[in-house]
């Protein structure tokens, strides 16, 4: 419990605290069951991933069984890890985007045996170029992002955001302004981040100027990620 | 393009509001009340719900839902048959399947005569009965808990408030000179004498409360020169993560016209420190 003194000297509570225990994943949202019950095969043209979600904590994709956690960013989108690998799946727009070991997969879910030829989501090109902006993913703890090219990003963790880094990056749209990011590389000591941290994925929406996603990395779980945005400098 | 200069509509308190949860589509709940005005809810859909009280025949009504935790959800519909009339009626309820618990609380527009925008609020507490288990002897209940909490709530990217919770009947706000509620929500309480409103607490579990305030002393000093006239707000707050989840429910002044207001709303807290002469102002709504 979070108490302070007052005047008098007598304790009074403050409930409002820094969730320090949470670290970077302090503000992430509550899991998402909707999935719960449902199956997709995903299908990019050249290969198929079958994709069941067993129960709200099980999944299986090409019957390999995964723990999987859920978010939900938007109405019918929804932020799937497994592992390390994380599933976009736009069910407004019947569109799938996959990332499995690193690769990026754009394809079409179907859930029947009827195969559409629908369209897929796009490498965002240079949609986020010039794009500065603050992740806030806890109390004091923020990533800042600047988008300087298609493929770099310069980098900057909480609370050492003047030690920026160039680190490679790649974007898909989702839709309108939702892009799916991945960023890879380390980072610094001393920062907000886990120690051994690889890779971050995150489904950003830039109406709603919040985002869910996913921190990767040796030594340490992932974490799941959410929250909102706040301009950079 | 710098996408934080993405063409986005206006948003108010709706900005960092979560998505809609659907989840609970296909479940039925039985909620064993206090009051003995025991409800069936089914959740026939994505938005959509049947509910009936107390036994009578069902009512269809479409619902918004949103996540507290994992297991707490708040659930909210208007009920169909006030709408478009001056006696709207709101249901809300904060359905923990953890506990098996739940709050009921019925907002009501129309009870007052000299303020008809006036939103009536009341709570009921009840246990979901599940089949094969007692239910529940505990409830959830009001609470001193969050007396002495000052927090900050980051509402959008441009508008953040400070909440003082010093009264179990009571909380105090105000905001930044840089947050833009002080243009867009600050003007009325300048001819007020203070930010109190009207508010009470109710405890979830540890570190989730229902926060409830009703703008009503702001309606019942200013009526009808106000953008907002007497909206109900239901805060299910999170300390744990420190972020919350709610609905507005109230009346709309646009331009003279009274139209009805229901909003849902989500914003990240912090921590905040606020100065003595805030603190420690008097309410000059009490004796």
């Amino acid at each position: 419990m979070n108490l302070i003194y007052d005047e008098g000297g007598v304790y009074i509570r403050n409930l409002a605290n820094t969730a320090d225990k949470h670290g970077i994943g302090q503000y992430c949202f509550a899991r998402n069951f909707e999935l719960a019950g449902s199956g997709y095969v995903i299908s990019d043209g050249s290969a198929e991933y079958k994709c069941v979600f067993i129960n709200r904590e099980t999944m299986t994709l090409n019957d390999a069984e995964h723990y999987y956690e859920c978010l939900k960013l938007v109405n019918s989108t929804y932020f799937v890890r497994f592992g390390t690998d994380v599933l976009v799946l736009d069910l407004e727009q019947q569109m799938a985007t996959l990332i499995l070991n690193g690769k990026t997969v754009c394809g079409v879910p179907f859930s029947s045996g009827f195969r559409p030829e629908g369209k897929r989501h796009t490498d965002a090109g240079s949609d986020m170029v010039g794009t500065s902006v603050s992740w806030v993913l806890g109390c004091g703890r923020f990533v800042n992002h600047d988008y300087f090219t298609e493929d770099k990003v310069r980098v900057g963790w909480s609370p050492k955001s003047e030690e920026t880094e160039v680190m490679p990056c790649r974007a898909v749209k989702i839709k309108g302004a939702v892009y799916l990011v991945v960023v890879e590389g380390g980072v610094p000591d001393g920062v907000c981040a886990p120690a051994g941290t690889s890779r971050v994925i995150m489904l950003q929406d830039y109406d709603r100027m919040i985002f869910v996603g996913c921190v990767t990395g040796a030594g340490f779980d992932p974490v799941m990620i959410s929250g909102y945005a706040r301009p950079l400098g | 393009m710098n996408l934080w200069e993405y063409p986005r509509p206006v948003y108010s308190i709706n900005q960092f509001c979560q998505p809609h949860c659907s989840e609970l589509a296909g479940q039925s709940f039985f909620f064993v009340m206090d009051s003995g005005y025991d409800c069936r809810l089914d959740i026939t859909g994505a938005d959509t719900c049947m509910w009936s009280i107390a036994g009578q025949e069902p009512q269809e009504a479409t619902y918004e839902c949103l996540k507290g935790d994992d297991t707490t959800y708040l659930l909210d519909y208007d009920v169909r048959e006030t709408l478009g009339t001056n006696n709207r009626v709101n249901h809300l309820y904060i359905i923990d399947m953890e506990q098996s618990l739940v709050t009921r609380l019925v907002c009501t527009i129309g009870c007052n005569p000299k303020f008809p925008n006036l939103v009536k609020s009341e709570v009921d507490f009840g246990a979901i009965k599940v089949e094969g288990k007692d239910l529940p002897f505990k409830r959830h209940c009001f609470t001193t808990d969050l007396l002495g909490t000052r927090v900050e709530w980051h509402w959008s990217t441009t508008m953040w408030t400070r909440h003082d919770y010093f009264s179990t009947a009571y909380y105090r706000i105000t905001w930044p000179e840089d947050s833009s509620a002080a243009k867009n929500i600050g003007e009325p309480f300048l001819s007020l004498p203070s930010t109190d409103e009207r508010a009470f607490y109710v405890k979830i579990k540890e570190n989730m409360y229902l926060f409830c305030l009703t703008e009503e002393l702001t309606e019942r000093l200013l009526q009808g020169k106000t953008l907002f006239c007497s909206n109900n707000m239901a805060f299910l707050q999170n300390y744990d993560r420190m972020y919350h989840v709610g609905r507005t429910f109230g009346t709309i002044n646009s331009n003279g016209n009274l139209l009805p207001c229901r909003t849902l709303f989500g914003a990240f807290g912090n921590p905040v420190s606020l100065s003595p002469e805030f603190l420690n102002a008097e309410n000059p709504y009490t004796v």
